[in-house]
């Protein structure tokens, strides 16, 4: 009988599998869409170093609030600096003076607190702003894991 | 002449003018030096913060607080004005209570 050759093969079949995969643009071409996407290829904006400390808000809200503290305080000197009497005698003229300067004083307080309102609120919303991004970028990234695991 | 502390009624010029020198050289002045006086609030931002965020909320801090020393000056010349009136009611009615013959 003629020696003729075995068709013993290779089952490399699980090679080529592999060499007909790949990772496009580093996603699993199953077709995972990175939810930053977008931005991917754009230019970094932006300071190069960014974030807050753990103890950020209340730090800076006591500064604010410490700052307001020396404000009023001024304020408070404005009856003691001088008084209406020094240039008016009169008991009620006196009294109806020192009643107005009083107003003065408490408009001007009444906008420093407006003042220390609207920064304590900036602050309070830049951490709060700080949290949301970091479960928003959180649950991106989760959900891009999820995906490439199942490609 | 008669002294102006010992008075039950009346108003002085001179004192006038140096009650509302007091108020704006003094207490108004020391409330905007006050107000103006923003540096603390930035250290510990620098301290705790980092970022655009961070240099554009300083900024504004700053016109911020300019806004507010502005509104202490308009006040400031609300009093002046009120009490120039009644030193000008004053005047007037001194001027007119007698006429002369």
């Amino acid at each position: 009988m003629a020696i003729s050759m075995s068709s013993a093969s290779v089952d490399d079949s699980l090679r080529q599998e592999l060499m007909g995969k790949s990772v496009d643009s580093g996603f699993a071409s199953s077709g995972v869409s990175p939810n930053t996407k977008g931005i991917i290829n754009k230019e970094l904006t932006g300071a190069s170093f960014a974030g807050i400390s753990t103890d950020f808000e209340a730090n800076i809200t006591k500064a604010i609030d410490d700052y307001i503290s020396d404000v009023n305080a001024k304020l408070d000197e404005l009856e003691s600096t001088a008084s209406p009497s020094d240039a008016f005698k009169g008991s009620t003229v006196e009294k109806a003076l020192s009643t107005f300067v009083e107003s003065v004083k408490n408009v001007a307080k009444a906008y420093v607190t407006d003042l220390q309102n609207a920064e304590n609120q900036i602050i309070a919303s830049v951490h709060t702003a700080y949290y949301t991004q970091d479960t928003d970028l959180s649950t991106n990234l989760n959900s891009d894991s999820q995906s490439i695991n199942e490609s | 002449m008669a002294d102006f502390s010992s008075m039950e009624y009346g108003y002085n010029s001179d004192n006038v003018d140096t009650y509302l020198a007091a108020i704006k050289d003094t207490a108004l002045q020391n409330a905007k030096s006050a107000i103006l006086a923003t540096n603390g609030i930035k250290t510990v931002c620098d301290d705790n913060w980092e970022g655009k965020a961070k240099e554009n909320f300083k900024s504004n801090l700053d016109k911020d607080a300019q806004h507010i020393a502005d509104q202490l000056d308009s006040l400031f010349n609300i009093l002046n004005d009120e009490i120039n009136s009644v030193q000008a009611a004053m005047a007037n009615k001194d001027e007119s209570l007698i006429s002369a013959d």
